[in-house]
């Protein structure tokens, strides 16, 4: 019989399963943990880059920002697996050289072994806009793994089951909708720790889309690097033509990416953003990642930023554009299509692609918008220094009346582990 | 540590340690003797003054301050805020004549009173209300501003306080912002300074009009509620307030009424009343000391006390969800407040600088200690209003 080493089955965090090789020592101290291994070895070609991108994102698993606590799962060991905070990590890279590197991890162990309770914090409200949309005709929700147990809402103990389940392609999310409108409330749920990737917002970076943790990056260039935010349901990289975003989403009942191409155009003459140029990171937590990415049109060097913002379980991703002068902005279907006005009451919120089955594309502005419903472009009426707008795609789960309840109120989440 | 210390309405402080190498030279030139009636100024990065010039490093500043002690030949130096330019604790002041007896605007007693004794009287003073007040008391300037801003009901929300600014010296009904730190608004500037988190992702503030320039800090909240009053009773009229909760749990609840008798033979028959519910809803909210420690250098140039203020940190349930902004992009939702003091370091490469009353310039900048650590600031009572419509006025008492 062969037993399987340690090696495949380790996965910090973010981290893949299959990169962290073998684990060598393991130490106890009380409720603090320690725990040391040696990277799988690289084979040659980029070797030293590979070997720099794990290194990154074993540092990055201590970055103090965004989230205190890690998942550590060993796959052969479980009675390692658990949740671990105040990590701090070592790496010996005097091997990199040689195709490998030494890391050292220790941290405090929650109690609770691998099921610690997650506190889910929120607090929110309407999205400005200027639809006439009132606080009451919005759905404020809050998504977390399917595979969740023991989950209190934060509202009432009555209704704790998820109003829908959206299957990702990194795992299932319930999507719980509050009856109450918004408040500050804390959720509670328990998660196993293989579950708490799934359907995360995830920023993935590099030629291989390895995992981003913290907010550093190992590569800001955003024209020539490959980026990529998204939460298994939806997510944003650039398209093969420079300049133009790439929006890919999840049908319902299907796995298949349906890629929709988006350009970008602003200031009288319709001056078309051409290239993208750094590639940051805002925020990095499993319910949301936020990134901004710098913009540019032909030789112009005038300041123009896109924040992308991902959150778990949500169809759309999230834009805001801005830029210092009254120029923005037109979102345009490319190639053009025929498109369909989105409204609420007098106002146009968004466009619909017109022909063809569901999953259809769509876009929503909160603020004053003019649609071109021949080529499928829809501009800010009057231009200025901001725009908000949203992409993904309706199916036969999520129609375009949810799409925009869940979009025009912002219910802003962050998690927390407690102890038992 | 070189520091300084802005309060709303006082005088604050302001000190200075000089290096035990500062030369002869420039100690010899401190001492009171010579010095006797001088201001400090302090410039956010140091400026030549020979080509700058008096006036215009004033212009520059982002503090002013009275020179009123010393300790040692290079030891620290020290004063108030330019407040005391109207009278200090000890009534030295410009002084105020007796006999003000009449009814005028707001803006009209400050001209009277010459509360501006740099550059005639701002016009940004509100006309309106108009006071009737009559005294025969003679009292240093402050004095009397702090007895009319009493009349008029001043509150930091109302615009009826008044600040110096201390660029210019002249009387102004909105704290000065330095204009070259802060990042000019693209529009109207009605973006106000907002307090978040220190973990918050920064935005370039000056990109959309309405947007707020954020300062990254980390919040200290303190809460008492020893004097929580369920119900006031003067002379035979008993006011009761329904929150807080009817009484403290264990026993017989009705045993454990928080009541307070009020005893103030100023009170006119028929007014009892009012006054009970007020004094019932003053004592109805937590008292709430909010404070932001921050690195950010040029929080004093942004931040002065009396200034509207955002804040917002859920999880020390500083948020009102009825004003959305938009920040880094994502949304926010500040509570509205204002600044009530604020104590920042003196860091590395500010400038200092003394001016003489013959405005001869001493520039200290080669020779303080600089502060380090965190700067710190104290805040008034916000306004909060709730989606589920209660409204909750929260905060220090005395600022209610």
């Amino acid at each position: 019989m062969t037993t399987t080493p340690l090696a495949a089955g380790i996965r910090l965090g973010r981290m893949p399963y299959g990169i962290l090789g073998n684990l060598e020592t393991l130490e106890f101290d009380g409720e603090g943990l320690s725990m040391s291994g040696r990277v799988a070895p690289v084979g040659d070609g980029d070797r030293v880059a590979t070997l720099a991108v794990r290194r990154e994102q074993l540092l990055g698993l201590a970055s103090p920002w965004d989230t205190t606590t890690q998942p550590i799962i060993v796959r052969d060991d479980p009675s390692i697996t658990g949740h671990y905070a105040d990590l701090s990590v070592r790496t010996d890279i005097d091997h990199m050289g040689s195709g490998h590197f030494r890391w050292q991890l220790s941290g405090r162990r929650l109690l609770g072994r691998d099921v610690p309770g997650h506190e889910l914090h929120q607090v929110g409200g309407l999205r400005s806009n200027s639809h006439a949309v009132l606080v009451g005709s919005v759905s404020p929700w809050a998504a977390i793994p399917a595979a969740a147990t023991e989950f209190f809402s934060g509202e009432s103990s009555a209704s704790s089951t998820f109003d829908l389940t959206r299957v990702s392609d990194t795992g299932s999310v319930g999507f719980y909708i509050y009856a109450t409108g918004f408040n500050r409330r804390i959720a509670y749920f328990v998660c196993p720790p293989e579950n708490h990737w799934d359907g995360a917002a995830l920023i993935t970076l590099g030629a291989s889309l390895h995992p981003v943790t913290g907010r550093q990056v190992w590569d800001s260039d955003a024209a020539t690097n490959s980026w990529r935010i998204g939460n298994g349901l939806v997510r944003v990289s650039q398209s093969a033509t420079a300049g133009e975003l790439l929006v890919e989403s999840i049908g319902v009942a299907n796995s298949t990416w349906t890629p929709e191409n988006y350009s970008l155009r602003y200031d009288a003459a319709g001056s078309l953003i051409t290239a993208f140029t750094t590639f940051t990171v805002l925020v990095n937590t499993p319910e949301v990642c936020s990134v901004r990415v710098g913009m540019r049109a032909g030789a112009n060097r005038h300041r123009q930023l896109l924040d992308i913002t991902v959150r778990r379980g949500d169809r759309l991703a999230e834009f805001t554009w801005r830029t210092d002068e009254n120029l923005l902005g037109r979102v345009s279907h490319d190639p053009a299509e025929a498109a369909t006005d989105l409204t609420v009451g007098a106002a146009t919120v968004g466009i619909r692609e017109t022909a063809g089955a569901l999953p259809k594309w769509v876009i929503y502005t909160p603020a004053a918008a003019t649609t071109d419903t021949v080529n499928g472009t829809i501009e800010r009426t009057t231009q200025w220094p901001s725009f908000p707008f949203a992409i993904g795609m309706t199916n036969a789960t999520d129609s375009t009346d949810d799409l925009r309840k869940y979009y025009l109120g912002v219910n802003e989440c962050w998690q927390s582990l407690v102890g038992r | 540590m070189s520091s300084v210390t802005e309060v709303f309405g006082g005088v604050g402080s302001w000190d200075i340690d000089l290096h035990p190498d500062t030369p002869r030279a420039v100690t010899q030139r401190l001492e009171m003797a010579g010095a006797g009636y001088a201001c400090v100024i302090i410039t956010p990065v140091r400026v030549d003054p020979v080509a700058v010039g008096a006036d215009n490093i004033h212009t520059a500043s982002i503090y002013a301050g009275m020179y009123r002690h010393r300790t040692g030949r290079a030891g620290s130096i020290g004063g108030p805020g330019l407040w005391a330019y109207l009278g200090n604790e000890q009534g030295v002041g410009p002084i105020v004549g007796a006999g003000l007896s009449d009814t005028r605007t707001y803006r009209a007693w400050c001209e009277s009173l010459d509360l501006d004794p740099f550059i005639g009287t701002a016009s940004t003073v509100p006309t309106s209300p108009t006071i009737t007040w009559t005294t025969d008391r003679v009292m240093t300037r402050r004095e009397a501003l702090e007895i009319l801003q009493e009349l008029a009901g001043s509150h930091p929300f109302n615009g009826l306080d008044l600040h110096i600014d201390h660029r210019t010296m002249t009387i102004v009904s909105e704290p000065p912002v330095w204009g070259v730190f802060a990042p000019a608004p693209y529009n109207t500037p009605v973006a106000y300074p907002m307090f978040v988190p220190w973990w918050t992702p920064r935005h370039p503030g000056s990109l959309v009009a309405g947007q707020h320039d954020m300062i990254r800090a980390r919040f200290e909240i303190e809460e008492h509620v020893e004097d929580y009053l369920y119900q006031s009773i003067i002379g035979a009229t008993t006011s009761t307030n329904a929150v807080p909760a009817y009484a403290y749990p264990g026993g017989s609840p009705a045993d454990v009424l928080q009541q307070k008798y009020v005893q103030d033979g100023s009170i006119p028959a028929g007014s009892e009343s009012t006054v009970g519910v007020a004094e019932v809803g003053r004592h109805a909210a937590a008292e709430l000391v909010i404070s932001a420690y921050t690195d950010e250098r040029d929080l004093p140039a942004r931040v002065k006390p009396g200034a509207t203020v955002a804040l917002y940190d859920p999880e020390n349930n500083l948020w009102d969800n009825t004003s959305p902004r938009p920040a880094g992009g994502r949304e926010m939702w500040p509570t509205f407040t204002w600044a009530q003091s604020t104590r920042w370091p003196v860091r590395a490469n500010m400038g200092v600088y003394i001016r003489f009353d013959d405005d001869s310039i001493l520039n200290l900048s080669d020779w303080y200690v600089p502060g380090t650590g965190d700067a710190q600031v104290t805040f008034g009572a916000p306004m909060q209003t709730r989606v589920n419509g209660v409204v909750s006025q929260r905060g220090l008492r005395s600022q209610l």
